[in-house]
């Protein structure tokens, strides 16, 4: 009697340690299953992505010429030689001057276009939405033939067509007053499809129903655009707005480097084109550009925090 | 029949204010289609215009289509060669970043981990730093794996630069799919792995074709990291090959030629674009929605 029921207990103390053995091997498989699911996608990640953002702070206090993997110590010297080049705060100006006024202009026309389109009246919208869009997928260097070919100031489309029209030509990306504009349209045209898409989907999400009050209280469409759509999609153009900021660099780099190279007269040099000049384009000072990369962080976080400020609004639920 | 006759009705005749706001309303629109698409007609005239021609007048129409243009610019410029790399190169940045992206976006959305949000932070940086700022430091890791100047290189940079994007896309799509499918193929008898792979997996595919069109036009068109990564001229991709003609045409000019080259590398983009563009801009706009 008594032997069966010690008998019948161990049994279940078998049973229950072998149920808690179980676990601890699905436990572990679990977290292996875990390890090498993450695995190639963070070494990838890391290694060549979030290393280099760092190691560019690293190599920003070396002397390095690129050719071999010899590096000198360098300290802070980099950085003092930037802040004593002219050529570098001339460039920083023209990166300000170009990515602020790029923005406005980009989002501008974005935020109207998405208003305009999302009206039902517009009976042909999806080929709209199709063409605009599509600039944002052609790539760069076909962008810097198509314009180069149409800006060409001597058998360019467009000063052929004021010719006709009688009016002078102009050296678009010759003059020094004009190329940050000429650049400002180029990079605009690419951009803007791309972000009209994204608000017009933001505005047809929004319930029509607020719209329908609204046209029975007697606003029109110019107004509900202002009152409503607007409004309502603020935090979507807010998400984009840092977004942009962050990825419109290198398409700048892209459209700038291929059309005018920084031309003429660092006229149009921003700095990102400034650093791939110091560093690959012959100069050889890697740790220099590395410093002036350091730079286009800390300006473009600045520019960030700045329109982050300037644009916020009330959050409106709906 | 009533249906239609409901519809005809609702349509009232429009006042002549109205037909005036729809006229003035495209003048616009108009504009940016015009500047959209008189360019790349320029571009095609052109790549079918010998050289005279081109300078008598560039917007009338080629006498006699110079397809020649597209065989001498094909033939004499390395291109073809050019556009097999790319399309090796972007074929192995593909799969590399689809796969490694999933995978990692699966441990993220339904690993169960208590610091997922690390890991999620951890990927942020890759998106809120522009890819600029890493061109030198690149350039360096690659001297030191020792893999400058190799058409791996590229395969690894494009995957791991589109990483943290696409990881982002496929947490969310992993997020919205139902918790109980699991539950079932485990009570089934599938372990870890098989849950993944037969279950969750083949279920992404919209998710899978998002990044994957997404991470396409970004590594066809790039040519930022083709350009430092990049120098034997066997290795070239093909916009590096596109570079170097529109940069000769500055000395020796030979515009037909160029331009049919330029459509010829555009060639995939296009083709792409014509098909995925309605599964683009919806990848675009649902990401954008959930925030």
């Amino acid at each position: 009697m008594k032997n069966e029921r010690i008998l019948k207990a161990s049994k279940q103390q078998h049973q229950l340690s072998e149920v808690v053995l179980s676990l601890k091997r699905q436990k572990r498989q679990r977290y292996f299953f875990l390890f090498y699911m993450a695995l190639p996608g963070l070494l990838l990640y890391t290694i060549f992505r979030f290393i280099p953002t760092v190691l560019g702070l690293v190599i920003s206090l070396f002397n390095w010429r690129g050719t071999s993997m010899h590096m000198t110590y360098a300290g802070l010297q980099n950085y003092k030689t930037l802040l004593n080049d002219p050529i570098f705060w001339k460039a920083a100006g023209n990166h300000l001057y170009i990515f602020l006024i790029n923005t406005a202009v980009v989002f501008t026309f974005a935020i109207l276009l998405a208003a305009l389109l999302s009206s039902k009246r517009l009976r042909e919208r999806g080929f709209y939405r199709v063409l605009f869009f599509f600039p944002s997928v052609v790539p760069a260097v076909i962008i810097n033939v198509l314009w180069m070919s149409v800006l060409n100031p001597n058998i360019g489309l467009l000063n052929g067509l004021l010719r006709l029209i009688g009016l002078e030509g102009k050296s678009w990306l010759g003059d020094r007053t004009l190329v940050k504009n000429t650049i400002i349209f180029v990079m605009a045209w690419k951009s803007t499809g791309f972000y009209m898409v994204l608000f017009m989907a933001a505005i047809l999400n929004i319930p029509t129903s607020i719209f329908e009050s609204a046209r029975i209280d007697g606003a029109g469409n110019i107004r509900q655009t202002f009152m409503i759509s607007i409004p309502l999609i603020w935090e979507h153009v807010r998400t984009s707005l840092l977004f942009f900021i962050v990825t419109s660099s290198g398409l700048g780099f892209n459209v700038i480097f291929m059309m005018t190279n920084g031309g003429p007269n660092r006229a149009s040099e921003i700095l990102t084109t400034y650093m791939y000049s110091v560093s690959f384009g012959g100069e050889s000072r890697y740790g220099y550009g590395s410093a002036v990369a350091f730079a286009i962080l800390v300006l473009t976080s600045l520019m960030a925090l700045l329109i982050m400020a300037v644009t916020k609004r009330e959050v409106y639920e709906y | 029949m009533k249906k239609l006759k409901l519809k005809k009705r609702r349509r009232s005749p429009r006042s002549l204010r109205e037909i005036i706001s729809d006229i003035l309303v495209r003048l616009p629109l108009l504009f940016y289609v015009v500047t959209i698409v008189i360019p790349f007609v320029f571009m095609l005239m052109n790549s079918l215009k010998t050289n005279k021609e081109f300078y008598a007048n560039f917007w009338n129409l080629p006498a006699e289509p110079q397809w020649s243009n597209y065989t001498f610019g094909l033939q004499h410029s390395g291109i073809l060669d050019m556009f097999l790399n790319t399309i090796f190169i972007v074929a192995g940045a593909e799969v590399l970043n689809i796969f490694s992206a999933s995978m990692l976006a699966y441990v993220i959305a339904r690993g169960k981990l208590k610091r997922s949000g690390l890991l999620y932070g951890y990927l942020m940086v890759g998106l809120l730093t522009p890819g600029v700022i890493c061109m030198i430091p690149v350039f360096f890791v690659a001297l030191v794996l020792r893999l400058y100047d190799t058409r791996s290189i590229l395969v690894l940079v494009y995957a791991a630069f589109n990483m943290a994007f696409s990881v982002f896309v496929m947490v969310a799509f992993f997020k919205s799919l139902p918790t109980e499918l699991e539950e079932a193929a485990f009570i089934d008898g599938a372990g870890y792995s098989q849950t993944f792979w037969r279950v969750m997996f083949p279920l992404t595919k919209p998710g899978l074709i998002t990044i994957g069109v997404f991470g396409f036009l970004d590594y066809w068109n790039d040519y930022l990291l083709a350009m430092t990564l990049i120098s034997t001229e066997a290795k070239k991709t093909v916009f590096l090959g596109v570079m170097k003609m529109q940069v000769a045409n500055a000395v020796r000019t030979d515009w037909g030629p160029l331009m049919a080259v330029c459509i010829f590398a555009m060639l995939p983009v296009l083709i792409v674009y014509a098909i995925f563009q309605s599964r683009l801009m919806e990848g675009l706009t649902s990401g954008a929605i959930k925030g």
